[in-house]
């Protein structure tokens, strides 16, 4: 089956911006780098990585708000790059997008009513009747019960948790095939974070939703997704059925991160030898993994050779020279 | 003696829209030496806690009740003055958004020597200087970054500028405040790790707050966990974390995802957090609570030790 989004060796650089005092150009940022991947129709696919690892850059070009550098980015057989105005209609009609940040993603001069009917409008879909109906559907499906009671409430009158089950409503109200979602839940409470977790699981499995979910944080990737993809500065480092990535890292980074994720029930005492910042990597020279210089497994090779994804089992791809028979 | 002893702390915030009750009698000792944890939602108390052990309440806060002894001295009934040379000496703090905490004009390393002469008149710039690269070792900087501005600085690099400067005085406790929240899991797990060796090595006392009951698992000796103002159980580590006894404090543990054992669909708590303008009337979980019974909405639970230091605010656990 053609899978519903196609990343093909995608590369965005964001050029560097002539500074208001100086006349040096500051140097280009590669946030990806020739990455590729496909989303199937029906899965939840976690896309985890650090702060600059390039994660929102991606999804950004597929809701189309950026194009990228050079690659190809296909979406149910369609070339993004070349939708044009018109179809372009169509295409936001399908894809929606949630974001990280429920206070600033709502525009505070609106009733929930008038956010979540929005779109409607815009694609000029049903009458007056219809739409009312399917702001209330939408709201109590997202957990917003009894609906008549949010519908004329404006943002500051909402929890930080009913907020961000607005935009979720307003990203659903349209009955989109994929989603977009963005860190959707890590500025929420750990108790309000799980409702809204089961509450996409719900929508998922109701709608038969495609989602692409945006994350730094592998645990909740591993419990809301079929699929992780892990990304690092950029450059895929691992990808495969989320069970397998989490029980059975693969990429010596992947392992760092799954180590470094604390427990709620285990207490740690193991005190770190006091090695330099983790946070200070050396940028390999030319296409080198850009893990190399804290990698433990490190050897000639990496710094300056690249190491291409491979299958290392099935369906479960590393880039990493450990997998080089 | 304790180190630090809150005694029945009530704190209320008067707002247009009237009195928040956003601290209701929390109590609890911190030993010498010690890590101590408070965990809780947004809107807990958590951070009010903080700010009624450095005096630095906001202006339309008021203290109803409590004492705040530090080394049996009542911090409530110090003077401005008393109170202005016990901060950062005796007890510092290490804030939350690392960027705000520092200013983005002056070069870290100067910022930080500022922090040593400000607080101990006797030192000498070169004897700063001194310190400060003692410092930068501690925290893992290197002495040569100490010419940069902040914007210079990666997020950990920043936070660890900051650790620095609230160990600047040698203070006996430091309070700080989600330390690693805004920062990427290796970082946060290092500077952690850090935290502890240096809390167990130098003898330090940290108050550690933070919504993430993870980054208190992982640092804490002892922890309280708040809930709409109450500390609603209190305990060792291991053993609150083990076998919870409050409802509150089950519910958020089941409504973490796991990383590593089965997986299993998260049972959150229902509902949200009462609104502290009008505090439920008894237990304030209670309109939550799966174990809710007759007397819960009606009466205020009592503090209770349930064995081996561990207590809890419930009228419904057995014992």
């Amino acid at each position: 089956m053609e899978p519903l989004v196609t990343f093909d060796e995608v590369t965005k650089i964001y050029s560097g911006r002539q500074s208001l005092l100086s006349r040096r150009r500051s140097k280009e940022v590669v946030a990806l780098d020739r990455v590729s991947f496909q989303i199937r129709s029906g899965e939840i696919f976690s896309l985890v990585g650090e702060s600059g690892s390039g994660k929102t850059t991606c999804g950004r070009l597929l809701v189309a708000l950026e194009e990228p550098s050079s690659g190809r980015i296909r979406f149910d057989g369609q070339e993004l790059q070349h939708i044009r105005e018109r179809e372009m209609r169509a295409f936001r009609r399908r894809v929606q997008m949630i974001f990280q940040d429920p206070y600033q993603s709502l525009n505070p001069q609106l009733t929930v009513f008038q956010t979540v009917v929005e779109p409607l409008l815009v694609q000029r879909v049903g009458g007056h009747q219809e739409r009312e109906a399917r702001v209330c559907d939408v709201l109590e499906e997202v957990g917003l019960h009894p609906a008549e009671d949010f519908l004329f409430r404006y943002p500051h009158q909402l929890s930080g948790g009913q907020r961000q089950r607005v935009a979720v409503a307003r990203a659903m109200i349209l009955d989109p095939s994929f989603v977009v979602a963005d860190e959707p839940v890590s500025m929420l409470d750990a108790s309000i974070q799980a409702q809204l977790l089961n509450t996409l699981l719900d929508l998922k499995e109701r709608h038969s939703l495609t989602m692409l979910f945006i994350t730094h944080d592998l645990a909740t990737a591993r419990y809301l997704s079929d699929r992780i993809c892990v990304i690092f500065r950029g450059r895929i480092m691992e990808h495969g059925p989320a069970e397998a990535v989490i029980q059975n890292p693969m990429h010596p980074y992947t392992r760092a991160l799954i180590q470094a994720v604390p427990s709620v029930k285990r207490r740690r005492e193991d005190l770190p030898a006091p090695a330099g910042p983790v946070d200070l990597y050396v940028s390999p020279s030319g296409r080198g993994c850009p893990f190399s210089s804290r990698c433990p497994s490190c050897d000639h090779r990496c710094q300056e050779q690249e190491a291409v994804l491979q299958e290392v089992e099935k369906q479960h791809y590393a880039a990493c020279f450990l997998y080089y028979g | 003696m304790s180190l630090l002893q809150v005694e029945s702390l009530s704190v209320h915030y008067s707002t247009q829209r009237g009195e928040v009750h956003a601290l209701d009698d929390v109590s609890f000792r911190l030993e010498q030496g010690e890590a101590l944890g408070l965990v809780g939602e947004s809107g807990c108390g958590k951070t009010t806690v903080a700010m009624s052990i450095m005096r630095l309440l906001a202006e339309n806060a008021r203290i109803l009740t409590g004492r705040i002894l530090f080394r049996g001295e009542d911090l409530l009934a110090k003077a401005d003055e008393e109170m202005r040379r016990l901060r950062w000496k005796e007890i510092s703090m290490v804030f939350q958004a690392a960027m705000n905490a520092l200013n983005p004009v002056h070069r870290v390393g100067d910022q930080i020597a500022e922090a040593i002469m400000a607080h101990d008149g006797a030192v000498t710039r070169e004897e700063a200087q001194r310190r400060l690269e003692g410092l930068c070792a501690m925290v893992g900087l290197d002495p040569a970054r100490m010419r940069d501005y902040p914007h210079q600085f990666s997020g950990g690099m920043r936070q660890r500028a900051v650790i620095a400067m609230a160990l600047a005085c040698r203070p006996s406790l430091v309070i700080a405040d989600e330390p690693t929240t805004a920062l990427d899991v290796m970082v946060s797990d290092q500077i952690l790790g850090e935290l502890r060796r240096l809390q167990l090595d130098m003898g330090l006392s940290i108050l550690y707050i933070s919504h993430d009951i993870s980054v208190i698992a992982r640092s804490c000796d002892r922890m309280g966990v708040m809930y709409a103002g109450q500390l609603v159980e209190f305990g060792p580590t291991d053993e609150l974390l083990e076998s919870p006894l409050h409802p509150y404090t089950k519910g958020l543990m089941r409504s973490y995802p796991r990383i590593s054992g089965p997986k299993e669909r998260l049972h959150p708590i229902p509902g949200e957090p009462p609104n502290l303008l009008r505090p439920p009337g008894g237990c304030r979980f209670c309109p939550r609570c799966p174990d809710a019974a007759e007397a819960c909405p009606e009466q205020r639970p009592m503090w209770r030790e349930y064995g081996g230091q561990h207590f809890a605010l419930c009228h419904r656990i057995a014992t």
